[in-house]
């Protein structure tokens, strides 16, 4: 059975069975590889979509769960030609390595910019503790948050 | 080939030493990135394994009929389809067959689904009927070394002890004016990897193609030979980048599993681990107990340092020693004794992860010589400068374990003087130091404020009390007698440049660092350099990214290859372009040819340009340059180690017995910085693993079966964010090594091994007791309780 | 068979009730699904029909109704955290919050699904019950109002019949001199608790310590009331508090614990520390109550 999904702006009619999540819907049905399931147990973070804009752990969420919402993965807030500011921050300051934990991240931080748009270093590390990063990146995970908040207030002007 | 001569002035370098962006950082924030689950071929079916339930068993009937005939399943293997031939994971980290119908720890690999869909596969597990005739099992490393244990593989459970000696034990115990033992017991320490892996493998004919996320392209193809007793001409490997992998991602056992059920049923088959199977059934750092003992004289010098160590290899880790370069670290020792031992039980697969041996042993061979500082009241950083090896001294661990050419020192006297002209001094130590690092370290860190004595809290708030420590870390770059490396660059027809390097793309960046190697070199922008890592039909073999080769083996190979390439390219240029003048006054900058000193007065020859010559020159038997080594890297293990020295402050709730971080600084001398951002990045990555070794993770094993009980990050604890200072300095000692490239040397895992020690000293300090690791609230609480009895 | 269900989406209570009623054991009521689809992957459970009640939109509120303090079923964590600072309850229930998971699982956790879990170190549970908290029932037989004490019977066992939901709990006496503390040890910032204690006090117009609640988690297989060292407190004015009763307290709260050893923390280690935790709680009640 087919179901609509609003994903990234645009509608998609998606086959979801019942049982599947919706990180699952997501990454199969849609190929948005950028919804990374690693602990498939909420604890990682990496599979953190934006659900009205709200982080949302996708990999303890139904597929149909994510109807009537508006969806937001890593796909829709820039892309490799045209990169969103939070990106290019990550980018300049290097908050990552190996990148798995990335998406996920991003996705954390925007919807935390969303709302804090002028946090401190310390606001910004314990908002991005919903996020693992086994490579240990977190000190420059939070420069590019900071340096994310900084051009998006510039944009703002 | 003169190496020194060739190290170029810093302030002339255009790429090496510059913070660029890493190469696939736009598909890293993008989320474009395919790694070993994100990939997958037309046609997949997918696979699942069987894992045993039992501890120690052997297949007694093994029944896949009702499996078999369950719509959709296409075909199922057990060890009755499995070759008899043991294959070799890398640095022993595995050593056994595909399948053989025997299970070593629960979890072991027994049989395989391929459906079409993951939940048919999922359902056909089910319907397998396996019986096993029950065997006894083992699951303690101590107990496993008596004669009588239970034996866990066919060449029995121990392996042979690996020595390093020097000196006079009775000596250095007699001129010792105080003598400390210590036992420490170690966790296993789990890489829960964020990333999980999966593997996909397709037979076309006799030939096969594999895509994992791997860090050991070349090894993982070795590996699949072995396995299945094939050319290594049919094997072809791609490997993908991994997610944090720290060692996990080698060559694996699920891998040739997944090639033999593709083999059976002659489709493409992907088999996908969830993240229990990451955490439970592939391989984790080995248990390991230390005992030692330390002499010291009053005046600080160390006379004595003897450990004995132990480690449980798991399974089917056939390990001998774990390479522990804390010998090094202090070898300012007079005297020393230091023995390993690797041993099998009947838990999962153990084998090298980050920092193997310098985590564990190193942190007891801290702890007890922080003991003997403490006793004779001199400062942690002054100890270790005393005591701890200086650049050009004599090495103490001089033979790593024998291969195929002998010891190290067979290895040497077999070659020529011609060969060896210009190596560095061997057996001493060519460069770099903990001296610095401990100088700069202690005075940005404000340490003769901020220490207030041996176990004296830097300051008292209510239950909270805070301490400083510092912990040094050594490790090698590179061994090679597990391999050598080897790279090749290509010259294209525009002057663009391709380099083949396997290594690993787990997030060191290598991948981007060679690259700067190889544009260095070349004379080219980065931008104009393009590198294939994973795919080992295009890699020269290498020995991957394991014991922090990359940078300093593969970079060196890559360099050499540049400068093969550019030989020839000069070779041409002199003979078309440059009437009269020598190669050797040749050189390429800013992708132009021109003669080295004077350009101006000469032609200058855009690369391209050049190229094209060799294009249109019928002499010329090829329209491209291939460059690749043809001189020897001097064995890196007689002269090459990596440093690290770290500062923490912790403050620790003496209520509660809960620590907290609150401030750190970190050293490296890792020769010339390739990347910055790159390196910081990596030696804080280092320092929150070696944290975490120390204050909260340890895998929980059943007593009964050996299973894991924390096989899920609810109760396996990882740090996170919040857990360590976002602030935290990181700062370099560039003593430029003479061989690396460009002065560069490995860095991965010396500064994993700094952190524990820098932690647990200043836990020490904070509260005057030396705490267990973990150091968990309930046992920092012990240790206050045992201190005040 | 592959392991499926079918999914079903009531919008109103009445609905939900009646597809549990005529799906009986096979029909589970499925919320947030932070506890319930690692139920389903790790085949805890088993069942045909799933019962999604997060479109249940009459059961996401958190509002005032005169004193107590009404929060719907459906309310998430994250709600709770968004919430703190209206009134000390609210202030209490959204630091508690902010200690659960990660900030993306409490964004579609719900207050009812948590606390239907039943887990033994639930966070939620000992604020809740310390403060008085009741929790309103409804099945195909009616509505009951329970205790929150009595909620929980066991190690994730509660009262709910066959075909009874939670609809939403109700804080009392929120608007008077009440202040409450939950105080907890875990390991890394993200973390269940190793032991946990939360403390209410109330006080009347004379400062006297007129209601005192003290609720220990992840020392039993319910949340534990420790009810003698409620009555050390109770009656005391406020700057009496400091003479002694503190310590005693917490020695009675670690007398009521009834802690377990497992691969997170030991029985003796709960134990002690649930004292050090009611301790600490009540002396956070009086700082708040000090300042009223």
């Amino acid at each position: 059975m087919t179901y609509m999904l609003n994903v990234n702006g645009q509608d998609f009619e998606v086959e979801i069975k019942a049982h599947e999540t919706l990180a699952d819907v997501l990454r199969e049905k849609l190929g948005l590889i950028g919804v990374k399931v690693s602990c498939g147990e909420g604890e990682c973070g990496s599979c953190t979509i934006l659900v009205d804009g709200i982080p949302c752990t996708a990999c303890l969420m139904l597929g149909r769960q994510g109807e009537d919402h508006e969806l937001t993965t890593v796909e829709g807030i820039g892309d490799y030609n045209n990169l969103h500011p939070i990106q290019q921050a990550f980018i300049d300051e290097q908050g990552f390595q190996c990148g798995f934990c990335t998406p996920g991240f991003i996705m954390t931080a925007k919807a935390f910019l969303d709302e804090n748009p002028n946090p401190t270093e310390e606001e910004v590390s314990i908002a991005m503790s919903g996020n693992i990063c086994r490579c240990g990146a977190y000190p420059w995970i939070v420069k590019s948050v900071l340096k994310a908040a900084e051009m998006l207030r510039n944009e703002q002007r | 080939m003169n190496f020194m001569n060739e190290q170029q002035v810093a302030k002339d370098r255009k790429v090496v030493g510059k913070s660029v962006p890493v190469l696939d950082a736009r598909e890293k924030v993008t989320g474009s990135l395919k790694y070993g689950v994100d990939f997958t071929v037309p046609g997949v079916v997918h696979g699942k394994i069987l894992r045993s339930t039992v501890p120690h068993g052997r297949v007694k009937r093994i029944d896949a009929s009702k499996a078999e005939s369950l719509p959709g399943v296409l075909g199922i293997v057990t060890h009755e389809d499995a070759p008899d031939l043991n294959w070799m994971g890398v640095w022993d980290n595995y050593r056994g067959k595909v399948l053989d119908g025997t299970a070593r720890f629960v979890g072991d690999e027994i049989a395989a689904v391929a459906a079409s869909t993951v939940e048919i596969a999922e359902q056909a597990l089910e319907l397998i009927e396996v019986e096993y005739e029950l065997l006894p099992a083992v699951l303690d490393v101590e107990k496993a070394l008596l004669q009588d244990a239970p034996q866990v593989r066919e060449e029995g459970n121990v392996r042979d002890e690996y020595v390093v000696e020097w000196g006079d034990l009775e000596q250095g115990t007699a001129e010792a004016d105080y003598i400390f033992d210590i036992e420490m017991r170690y966790k296993s320490q789990n890489y829960a990897g964020i990333g999980r892996n999966a593997c996909v493998c397709e037979w076309d004919g006799d030939r096969v193609t594999m895509w994992t996320s791997s860090q050991t392209p070349s090894e993982l193809q070795s590996g699949i030979h072995e396995a299945f007793g094939m050319p290594m001409s049919n094997v072809r490997v791609i490997a993908l980048p991994s997610g944090c992998s720290f060692g996990l991602w080698w060559s694996n056992n699920f891998m040739m599993v997944t090639a033999l059920l593709a083999k059976k049923v002659r489709k493409p088959v992907k088999i996908e681990l969830t993240s229990q199977e990451c955490m439970a059934t592939v391989k984790r750092r080995h248990m390991e107990i230390t005992r030692g003992q330390m002499g010291v004289k009053k005046d600080g010098t160390l006379t004595l340092a003897n450990f004995s160590h132990l480690m449980d290899n798991g399974a089917y880790g056939f390990k001998t020693d774990v390479y522990f370069f804390c010998v090094d670290l202090w070898g300012g020792a007079l005297n020393g004794d230091y023995r390993v031992r690797g041993v099998n039980t009947n838990l999962v697969t153990s084998g090298c992860m980050r920092a193997v041996g310098d985590i564990t042993m190193g942190l007891a061979v801290e702890r007890l010589a922080d003991m003997c500082a403490a006793k004779v009241d001199i400062d942690p950083v002054e100890f270790r400068i005393k005591n701890q090896l200086k650049s050009g001294q004599l090495l103490r661990m001089q033979e790593p374990r024998g291969h195929m050419k002998g010891t190290l020192s067979q290895y040497l006297n077999a070659l020529s003087d011609e060969q060896k002209q210009d190596w560095p001094k061997m057996f001493h130590l060519s460069s770099g130091s903990t001296h610095e690092l401990l100088i700069q370290g202690a005075d940005k860190f404000g340490w003769a404020d901020r220490w207030k004595g041996w176990g004296v809290p830097a300051s008292v708030n209510g239950s909270k009390y805070r301490g400083v420590g510092v912990g040094t870390g050594a490790h090698c770059c590179g061994v090679e007698f597990g391999g050598n490396t080897s790279s090749v660059v290509r010259v294209n027809l525009d002057g663009s440049i391709n380099v083949f390097s396997a290594c690993g793309r787990q997030g060191q960046g290598s991948e981007t660092t060679l690259a700067q190697v190889a544009a260095e070199e070349m004379g080219v922008s980065l931008d104009r350099v393009s590198i294939v890592t994973g795919d080992t039909d295009s890699v020269p073999w290498a020995s991957g990214s394991s014991a922090s080769t990359t940078m300093f083996r593969t970079g060196w190979a890559t360099r050499e290859a540049c400068r093969d390439a550019k030989k020839q390219l000069f070779r041409i240029a002199s003979q078309e372009f440059f009437n009269g003048i020598s190669e050797d006054e040749l050189d390429i900058a800013e992708g132009v040819v021109q003669v080295r000193d004077y350009p101006d007065n000469h032609p200058r020859i855009p690369l391209d340009e050049m190229m094209n010559v060799l294009c249109s020159d019928s002499l010329s038997q090829t329209s491209v340059i291939t460059g690749r080594p043809n001189s020897v890297m001097p064995p890196t293990i007689a002269f090459a180690r990596q440093w690290a020295a770290q500062f923490a402050e912790v403050e620790v709730d003496i209520e509660t017995g809960e620590i907290k971080i609150t401030d750190y600084l970190a050293g490296q001398d890792s020769g010339t910085v390739m990347n910055p951002n790159v390196l910081k990045n990596q030696v804080i990555g280092g320092a929150i693993c070696g944290a975490g070794f120390v204050l909260y993770e340890g895998i929980e094993f059943d007593q009964n079966d050996g299973r894991i009980l924390n096989d899920s990050l609810l109760d396996y604890k990882v740090l996170r964010s919040g857990d360590f200072p976002s602030d935290v300095e990181v700062f370099f000692v560039e003593s430029e090594d003479p061989v690396g490239p460009f002065g560069a040397r490995g860095a991965g895992e010396s500064p994993a091994a700094a952190a524990g020690p820098a932690i647990c000293q200043a836990v020490h300090n904070a509260i005057g007791v030396w705490v267990d690791v973990p150091m968990m609230p309930e046992t920092v609480l012990k240790a206050l309780k045992v201190k005040s009895e | 068979m592959t392991r499926h269900f079918e999914y079903l989406r009531p919008e109103s209570v009445e609905a939900a009730i009646d597809m549990k009623v005529e799906h009986g054991s096979r029909g589970r009521f499925w919320a947030g699904g932070t506890d319930m689809m690692l139920l389903w992957q790790r085949r805890a459970v088993d069942f045909d029909y799933c019962i999604d009640l997060t479109y249940i939109k009459a059961l996401r509120f958190i509002e005032m109704d005169s004193s107590a303090l009404r929060i719907g079923a459906m309310a998430t964590l994250d709600d709770l955290d968004l919430r703190s600072g209206l009134n000390s309850a609210l202030t209490v229930l959204g630091e508690t919050a902010r200690l659960m998971n990660t900030k993306q699982t409490r964004t579609i956790a719900t207050v009812g699904g948590n606390l239907c879990h039943a887990s033994p170190s639930a966070d939620l549970t000992p604020p809740l019950i310390a403060m008085g908290a009741q929790v309103r029932l409804r099945g195909s037989e009616g509505e009951r109002v329970i205790p929150l004490e009595e909620f929980h019977t066991g190690v994730n066992q509660t009262v709910l019949t066959d075909d009874e939901m939670v609809t939403e709990f109700l804080v009392p006496h929120v608007n008077e001199k009440l202040a409450a503390s939950y105080n907890r040890i875990a390991r890394t910032v993200v973390d269940i608790a190793l032991v946990s204690s939360a403390v209410c006090l109330r006080l009347d117009d004379a400062r006297t310590v007129q209601y005192a609640g003290i609720a220990l988690g992840a020392v039993g297989p319910t949340a534990i009331r420790a009810i003698d060292a409620e009555k050390t407190l109770t009656g005391l004015r406020l700057d009496e508090l400091a003479n002694g009763s503190v310590q005693v307290a917490g020695e009675q709260a670690s007398m009521a614990a009834r802690a377990i050893s497992d691969i997170r923390a030991s029985q003796e280690f709960r134990t002690s520390m649930t004292s050090v935790m009611t301790q600490r709680s009540i002396g956070r009640c009086i700082e708040i109550l000090e300042n009223f």
